[in-house]
């Protein structure tokens, strides 16, 4: 199956508050990413969510008048709608965009989500309310054509509905992904596609093999993702000044902008600087913070060959980021990209149909 | 009872996003089925050529409604705020399907991408029916208390205090940060039942009302002016209307009669079937002008060209100012004279009839002297 790429769509650091002119400007950033990933050839522009951030419900649709065949892949967080209120929505936004749309559910767990908007579950309540939230969202986004949908009554602890989708319309269901955090169980029913933590690949092979298992038994198939920064060089060498100083700089954010840390640990990460590939868990794959996704290092072809290993285990979607973004896209498209083409793995494939 | 400073008369007009066309049935709803050939769809080709008459026609906003079925308006505004740059936008909402926190993030992500041309229209729901359809299974005056809370929490989003809320309905955690320097955006309320009246004399910037003859609106203003006056606040007031206007009066009493001959008389019934189970006091109120009428076309003038043939076979706003162009300016200029500064106007269809008023009512208004609010600062500024 063919390797598909995303480009992260930055709207700024959590915390960090930006500016009036930094505000002021994001809507023209966001245009001219968007426009620069579609003219790269990335297939999808991933769209995160999260407060202090813009809405990537709203970022999404704006960004339909720029881009024309760019799929949009856009995270909003189950706890601050209703499922029927956003099955509502993501048919509409299929409509507008010509049908591009993927939904990304982020879990809760992993996010701060909760504590900014408000929750007040504990875990086995939020894994009962995400089950049923699922339940109602995948039926009232299958087109009203699929027998045994309309209308939907449903009666949970968390959700009710009567006489549900009514008005929907007869549009392709959008792909819905999962984070891997969520239970097996959950990712079986619902998810079409799951986001891995990127890991070591001896981690990532298992972690694959058992959720595709427990797929496989509910009759259903499920696809991977994940997410990983880009440090890309022509030298190896220069790729790994450049992650030393990300980490510098990295370490100065982190300590305006977080409370997670105390000073000794960010006085242990200055004195790593000068071993910096001590987080190089596999060749090219570093993680210098461990609730950060990781980054691959190194030059053109290094990289594309650890992308080539991701495929080969099972991963069909890495979600990239790089800043500064724009430039960082086209070098990944004209430098690496043809490098995977010539191994074959961005052929589009000839029958099944992508969603 | 209008305050002695008035605010310069506000002329919005309307985005049919559930599609458009020529008939009394094309938009709103319930759809009973009829004309469907030559209807338009809302797509996005068809609303960019609405708003940007709009624009050209020099109203001051349009105003983007939700239903089900309609398409998604915080989406339709993410979108085509980018085609125009003075119109304001009107986002209908309800509240109940959503967060309010999340809403305001919502909201100042389409200041930030309008350069603060948004208000916000919060309807408190629609008939028991479609609210239960999308999760919502809160009765009627219990709605409005929501909205009360909605409203308040969607503010203190911008207050910058960070505080925690824990009402009735909604417990947030501390509020996101707001982008800086974005405007909060004003709030437009409906609602004609007694709790509805409490709530926006307490919380909205304008009373929105559909549209009524001139008696019941000037009576409704002075009620809802004590009422917000008992709490220290004064309203703004907003008139719903469908417009039929042509250069002379009876060319445009021929026109609706046409539109009226060709509804059969099945479909009125079935259409004010479907609308008596809205359990809402404004229909209640729109039906009832109609109501032991015969459907003669100038039977339904309920007042001096008010015309309530469109409410036969549409749900809410069912009534048209029908005239000459001087007529329909003067009956606009007598409700501004009671109190009325914000007027949202359809016509059929949309993108003809905003650029057909444009060139002919618009410029009336300005001349008789109802000044358009073009530098003035009103509420949607």
């Amino acid at each position: 199956m063919r390797l598909e790429f995303s480009w992260q769509l930055p709207l700024g650091n959590e915390g960090a508050l930006l500016d009036q002119a930094s505000w002021a400007q994001q809507p023209g950033e966001w245009i001219q990413l968007a426009q620069a990933v579609e003219y790269a050839g990335i297939d999808q522009l991933w769209i995160p969510a999260g407060p202090g951030q813009a809405d990537s419900l709203g970022v999404a649709a704006a960004l339909c008048a720029h881009t024309r065949n760019l799929g949009l892949t856009v995270s909003i967080a189950p706890e601050v709608m209703l499922p029927a209120a956003l099955a509502a929505t993501a048919q509409s936004l299929q409509s507008i965009s010509g049908n591009r749309l993927r939904l990304h559910l982020p879990d809760s767990e992993q996010s701060n989500v909760r504590r900014v908007f408000g929750e007040f579950l504990n875990r086995d309540q939020r894994s009962e309310r995400i089950g049923e939230y699922m339940t109602i969202l995948g039926q009232l986004l299958r087109p009203p054509s699929t027998p045994s949908s309309v209308p939907l009554n449903f009666s949970g602890r968390y959700f009710q509905l009567e006489n549900a989708g009514i008005a929907r319309r007869n549009l392709p269901a959008p792909a819905l992904i999962l984070d891997d955090s969520q239970s097996g169980a959950l990712l079986a029913d619902h998810a079409d596609w799951c986001l891995l933590r990127p890991g070591h690949p001896h981690w990532l092979r298992k972690e694959i093999h058992r959720l595709q298992r427990a797929a496989e038994q509910q009759g259903r198939s499920l696809r991977f993702a994940c997410n990983l920064g880009l440090i890309v060089r022509s030298s190896e060498e220069q790729a790994w000044d450049a992650a030393q100083t990300y980490l510098a700089n990295s370490a100065d954010r982190v300590l305006a902008t977080s409370r997670a840390l105390d000073s000794e640990q960010i006085i242990e990460m200055s004195r790593q600087h000068q071993q910096v590939r001590r987080h190089e868990i596999h060749p090219n794959l570093w993680r210098p913070f461990s609730d950060r996704p990781a980054l691959l290092v190194g030059t053109p072809r290094q990289v594309a060959t650890r992308l080539q290993e991701l495929h080969g285990l099972g991963v069909n979607h890495i979600s990239l980021q790089a800043l500064p973004a724009v430039s960082e896209a086209l070098r990944f498209a004209e430098q690496i990209l043809p490098l995977l083409q010539s191994q074959g793995l961005r052929e589009e494939e000839d029958s099944r149909a992508e969603s | 009872m209008p305050s002695p400073e008035r605010q310069p008369i506000e002329l919005n007009w309307f985005l049919p996003t559930n599609g458009d066309g020529r008939h009394l049935t094309s938009s709103g709803l319930p759809k009973v089925g009829l004309f469907q050939q030559g209807e338009r769809a809302p797509t996005l080709e068809y609303l960019r050529q609405v708003v940007r008459a709009a624009e050209q026609a020099r109203f001051d906003a349009i105003m983007v409604p939700t239903a089900s079925g309609f398409e998604d308006p915080w989406l339709i505004t993410a979108v085509l705020v980018q085609e125009v740059r003075r119109l304001k936008f009107l986002l209908t909402l309800r509240p109940g399907l959503e967060l309010p926190a999340y809403t305001a993030h919502r909201a100042a992500t389409l200041q930030l991408l309008s350069d603060n041309r948004l208000a916000l229209h919060v309807v408190s729901g629609s008939s028991r029916f479609e609210q239960r359809s999308l999760g919502d299974f809160l009765e009627h005056d219990e709605r409005y208390a929501r909205s009360a809370e909605f409203i308040e929490v969607l503010q203190a989003a911008w207050s910058g205090e960070n505080q925690r809320h824990h009402g009735q309905y909604y417990r947030s955690g501390s509020s996101p940060a707001i982008a800086p320097h974005v405007q909060p955006p004003a709030i437009y309320f409906g609602g004609a039942s007694s709790v509805a009246e409490q709530v926006a004399a307490s919380h909205a910037q304008t009373y929105l009302m559909w549209g009524e003859p001139p008696a019941m609106i000037g009576e409704r203003i002075r009620r809802m002016s004590e009422l917000a006056a008992a709490q220290g606040r004064t309203l703004r007031f907003g008139l719903r209307l469908h417009v039929f206007a042509a250069a002379t009066a009876d060319a445009a009493w021929n026109h609706v009669e046409g539109l009226l001959k060709e509804i059969p008389r099945e479909a009125i019934a079935q259409a004010q079937q479907q609308m008596a189970r809205y359990e809402s006091v404004g229909q209640t109120r729109q039906s009832s002008l109609v109501q032991g009428r015969t459907h003669g076309v100038r039977e339904l003038e309920v007042s001096a060209n008010l015309w309530a043939g469109v409410g036969l076979v549409r749900g809410g706003a069912g009534t048209a100012l029908v005239g000459s162009y001087e007529d329909v300016a003067e009956r606009i200029e007598e409700y501004h004279r009671l109190g009325v500064d914000s007027f949202i106007l359809s016509g059929y269809p949309h993108l003809e009839e905003a650029i057909h008023l444009g060139s002919e009512l618009l410029p009336l208004l300005r001349r008789i002297g109802v000044s358009v609010s073009r530098s003035k600062r009103g509420p949607l500024e």
